[in-house]
C-alpha cells in the first residue's frame, strides 16, 4: 500500500467511530456507501482495525488465553472419546491464537505505569548479554545492564534514547537518568527528556537537548563528545574546574582531578561511536550464464563465464581457455568436466577445478555473513569419491566444502561436510542419499561463526543441512575464495556437472 | 487414518498460516476481543469440519472468512445487534482487503506501533492504559477523572489516530531506500 498519502480526515472520524461502536445507523449506512466505492478506503480501514485488535490484543492477552484454556478443557471433558484426538490438537491452534496477542505485549511495557518501569530494549543487534543482567524482566530504577557484546538501544521513559556497545555496563536509575560504569554509549535526547542525566565514575553529564557520546574506561575515566546541541559535564571530586558548558563538536575529560574542555576531535579517536544501529545490506552477484561476459574466468571458447577467481592452489595447469569448460549460452548453463584432483591428500590439485570469485569484491571485510547458491539439474553417476559442490576458503588447504560424494554404493550420493586444513580432510560430516538423474541447489552458508550447507533435492523436494562451527583458520580471514568444484576422485572416469544460477551474496553493514 | 492424520496436517498448517488474517478479520467486524476469541474457536471447529468441501484452487483464507462470516452473522443476530453490520457485497470486500494484507506489513505495523506508543505523552499513555488493558468503561474512567464522557471519546480519539498517523509515517521512512536517504 501506498504510505506516503493522507488519509482524509473525515475517514478516519468514521474508522474511529465504528471500531468504537458508536455508529449511528445513518452514519454507519453512509460509511458503507464510502467503503463500497473506494479501494483505497477498505485499505486504511482494514489496517485501523488491525491497530485497534493490536491495541486490545494485548491488554486482554492474559484474559483471553485464560478463557480459551477454560474452554477447552471443558470441551475436552465434554465430548466423547472419539473427538478427544480433536480437541487435543485443536488446543494448539487456539494456543497459537492467544500467542498472536502475546506477540504484541511489548507495547504494553511502554504503557506500564511510571512505577514499573524506567526503560526498555527498542532494538538490538548481535547482543550477548551477561547472565540475568539482560533486559529481559521489568527494567526499573536499579536494573544492571551489561552488555557483554553487540548493540542495545534503549529507550527511556521521558524519551531519550541510549545506544550501548558492548562490552559496557549500564544502571538505570530513573525515567531520565542512569549510570554508566564502563564502556560506550550514545545518547539522542529529544525535548521531552531535556535534563537527561548519565553518571559516571567520577562525575556526570547532563544534556539539554541534543545527541552526544560517552565512553568510560577501565579506570573511570569520562570521555564526552557533542554532536549537536548543549551537554554540561560535572566533576564530583575537584572544588575548580568542576563544570564546563559543550556545545556542538566539542569533547571534554571528566577524571578524578576534575573536568577539562578537550580539543575538538572526532571521539574516540581510533573506533568510532556507533550513532545508529547498522542496517545489513546484502552485496549479491547472480550468474545466469546467458551471455559470455569479458574479462572473466574463460571457457574453451573463450567465453567469459563472469567468475573471476580459482581457489588459489587450484588449476595452475589449466589453460587459460579452459577445454573442461563449456558456456552454453543457449541452454544457459555452464558444463564442467571434472578432473581427478582432490583436495584430501592434495592430489593432482594443478588441474583440479575450483572456480569461484572473491569475496572482497562484494565488499565482504572478514566478519560478514555469507551465502552460495548453485542448481546442479540431473546430476550424473560420479565414480566412487567423484564430488562435485561449494568451497570457502582462502587457499586450497584451508578451505570448507560440502556438496555431493558419491561411495561405494552404486550410483548414489551423499552428502557431506568437511573442512580441510593442511591438506587433510577433518572431520567429514555425511548424511543423505540422491540419485544421478536427480536436480539439486546447494547452498553454503556462513551465519555468524556457523557454517551450514543446504542440499535441496528439487526432484523429490526434500532437504537435508549439515553445518559445523567455523574453523578457526578461517577467522577473521579477509581474502575469502569462495566457489564450485566438481572432481572426479579415485577414478579416471570423468563427468560434465550441469551448473545454473551461480548466487553469492555477502550481507554488509551499512556504514 | 493416516490420511485423517494428513488432513489434520494440512489443516493446521493453512490454520496457521492465516490466522493473523482470518482473527483480523473477525475482531474487525466484532471489535470486541472476547467475541472474536471465541467467534475465532469456533470458527476454527467449523473450518475443519467441513474441510473436506474446502476447493483447494481456491485461497484458504478467502473461504475460511466467508465461513467466519456466517458464524459472525448468526452471533450478531442472536444479540439482535445486525444494524451494526455491513452488508454482504461489503464483507466480500473487506475479505479481499484482508488478504491483501501480508503478514510481513501486519509485523511491521505491531513494530511501529510499539515505538509510536512509546513516544505518546503520560497522560495518553495511561488513558488507553485503562482503556484497552484495564478494559474500563469509557464511563467509568470519566467518572474518575471527573470528565465528560465524551471528552474521554476525544481523548481516545485523538490517540488513535495519532498512533495510525505515527505508523504510517514510520512505515513510510522504513520504505525509503537506504542508500538515497
Amino acid at each position: 500500500m501506498n504510505e506516503t498519502n493522507d488519509v482524509p480526515e473525515d475517514l478516519l472520524d468514521l474508522f474511529d467511530a465504528y471500531v468504537q461502536g458508536d455508529l449511528a445507523h445513518e452514519r454507519l449506512r453512509e460509511f458503507e456507501k464510502r467503503l463500497l466505492c473506494d479501494s483505497q478506503a477498505r485499505d486504511y480501514f482494514v489496517r485501523y482495525c488491525r491497530m485497534h485488535a493490536d491495541l486490545e490484543l494485548e491488554a486482554r492477552a492474559r484474559q483471553a488465553s485464560e478463557h480459551a484454556l477454560e474452554t477447552i478443557n471443558e470441551s475436552e471433558a465434554a465430548v466423547p472419546a472419539g473427538r478427544r484426538s480433536l480437541m487435543r490438537w485443536i488446543v494448539p491452534l487456539t494456543a497459537a491464537a492467544v500467542l498472536l496477542a502475546v506477540s504484541s505485549w511489548l507495547i504494553w511495557k511502554s504503557i506500564a505505569s511510571e512505577h514499573e518501569e524506567m526503560a526498555w530494549l527498542i532494538n538490538a543487534q548481535n547482543c550477548q548479554w551477561a547472565a540475568n543482567m539482560g533486559p529481559a524482566g521489568d527494567m526499573q530504577a536499579g536494573k544492571n545492564l551489561r552488555l557483554e557484546s553487540g548493540l542495545a538501544e534503549v529507550c527511556f521513559q521521558k524519551g531519550a534514547r541510549i545506544l550501548m556497545e558492548g562490552p559496557a555496563s549500564l544502571e538505570i536509575i530513573s525515567a531520565n537518568s542512569a549510570r554508566l560504569r564502563h564502556g560506550k554509549l550514545t545518547a539522542k535526547v529529544p525535548e521531552s527528556a531535556r535534563g537527561f542525566q548519565v553518571v559516571t565514575p567520577n562525575g556526570k553529564v547532563v544534556d539539554l537537548g541534543t545527541e552526544f557520546a560517552l565512553s568510560v574506561d577501565a579506570d573511570g575515566v569520562t570521555d564526552v563528545y557533542v554532536y549537536s546541541g548543549t551537554v554540561e559535564a560535572y566533576a564530583d571530586a575537584a572544588k575548580t574546574r568542576n563544570f564546563v558548558s559543550l556545545q556542538e563538536r566539542q569533547g571534554a575529560r571528566i577524571d578524578v582531578e576534575g573536568v577539562v574542555l578537550k580539543q575538538a576531535q572526532p571521539v574516540p579517536e581510533t573506533k568510532p561511536f556507533v550513532r545508529d544501529i547498522p542496517v545489513i545490506v546484502p552485496r549479491r552477484m547472480s550468474l545466469d550464464f546467458q551471455r559470455p561476459i569479458p574479462e572473466t574466468l574463460c571457457d574453451a571458447g573463450g567465453r567469459g563465464l563472469g567468475l573471476t577467481h580459482r581457489l588459489p592452489g587450484t588449476g595452475r595447469r589449466l589453460k587459460t581457455n579452459d577445454d573442461n569448460l563449456f558456456l552454453n549460452v543457449a541452454e544457459r548453463q555452464l558444463e564442467l568436466k571434472t578432473t581427478n584432483s582432490d583436495l584430501n591428500t592434495k592430489y593432482k590439485l594443478d588441474q583440479g577445478e575450483y572456480l569461484g570469485i572473491k569475496l572482497t569484491d562484494l565488499g565482504f571485510t572478514g566478519t560478514e555473513d555469507f551465502a552460495l547458491m548453485v542448481v546442479v539439474p540431473n546430476i550424473p553417476a560420479l565414480q566412487k569419491v567423484g564430488q562435485f559442490g561449494l568451497y570457502a576458503g582462502i587457499r586450497s588447504d584451508h578451505t570448507i566444502r560440502g556438496g555431493l560424494l558419491s561411495r561405494k554404493e552404486p550410483e548414489q550420493y551423499r552428502q557431506f561436510l568437511v573442512q580441510n586444513q593442511g591438506g587433510k580432510d577433518a572431520p567429514p560430516h555425511f548424511v543423505g542419499l540422491s540419485n544421478p538423474g536427480d536436480d539439486i541447489r546447494l547452498t553454503l552458508r556462513r551465519e555468524g561463526k556457523k557454517y551450514a550447507l543446504t542440499v535441496e533435492n528439487l526432484t523429490t523436494g526434500n532437504s537435508t543441512i549439515l553445518t559445523m562451527p567455523q574453523p578457526n583458520f578461517l577467522e577473521q580471514q579477509r581474502d575469502m575464495y569462495v566457489g564450485f568444484f566438481g572432481a572426479n576422485t579415485q577414478s579416471e572416469v570423468r563427468r560434465t556437472l550441469i551448473l545454473k544460477e551461480f548466487t553469492a551474496t555477502v550481507w554488509t553493514k551499512n556504514p | 487414518m493416516n490420511d485423517v492424520h494428513a488432513r489434520k496436517l494440512e489443516f493446521a498448517e493453512c490454520l496457521r498460516e492465516h490466522q493473523a488474517q482470518l482473527f483480523g478479520y473477525i475482531h474487525s467486524l466484532l471489535r470486541n476481543l472476547n467475541d472474536a476469541d471465541d467467534l475465532f474457536q469456533q470458527t476454527s471447529l467449523i473450518l475443519w469440519k467441513k474441510f473436506g468441501e474446502y476447493d483447494r484452487s481456491r485461497s484458504f483464507l478467502s473461504w475460511a472468512c466467508g465461513v467466519a462470516r456466517f458464524e459472525i452473522a448468526n452471533f450478531l443476530r442472536a444479540r439482535n445487534r445486525q444494524h451494526l453490520y455491513f452488508t454482504d457485497e461489503l464483507n466480500l470486500m473487506l475479505i479481499e482487503a484482508h488478504e491483501a494484507l501480508k503478514q510481513d506489513e501486519i509485523d511491521r505495523r505491531r513494530d511501529a506501533l510499539t515505538k509510536c506508543t512509546a513516544k505518546l505523552r503520560m497522560r495518553d499513555r495511561s488513558l488507553l492504559e485503562d482503556c484497552y488493558r484495564k478494559s474500563s468503561s469509557v464511563a467509568a474512567i470519566a467518572e474518575q477523572q471527573g470528565r465528560s464522557p465524551q471528552s474521554v471519546h476525544n481523548s481516545l480519539r485523538r490517540i488513535r489516530r495519532a498512533l495510525f498517523e505515527c505508523i504510517r509515517r514510520t512505515l513510510a521512512q522504513e520504505s525509503r531506500p537506504e542508500l538515497l536517504a
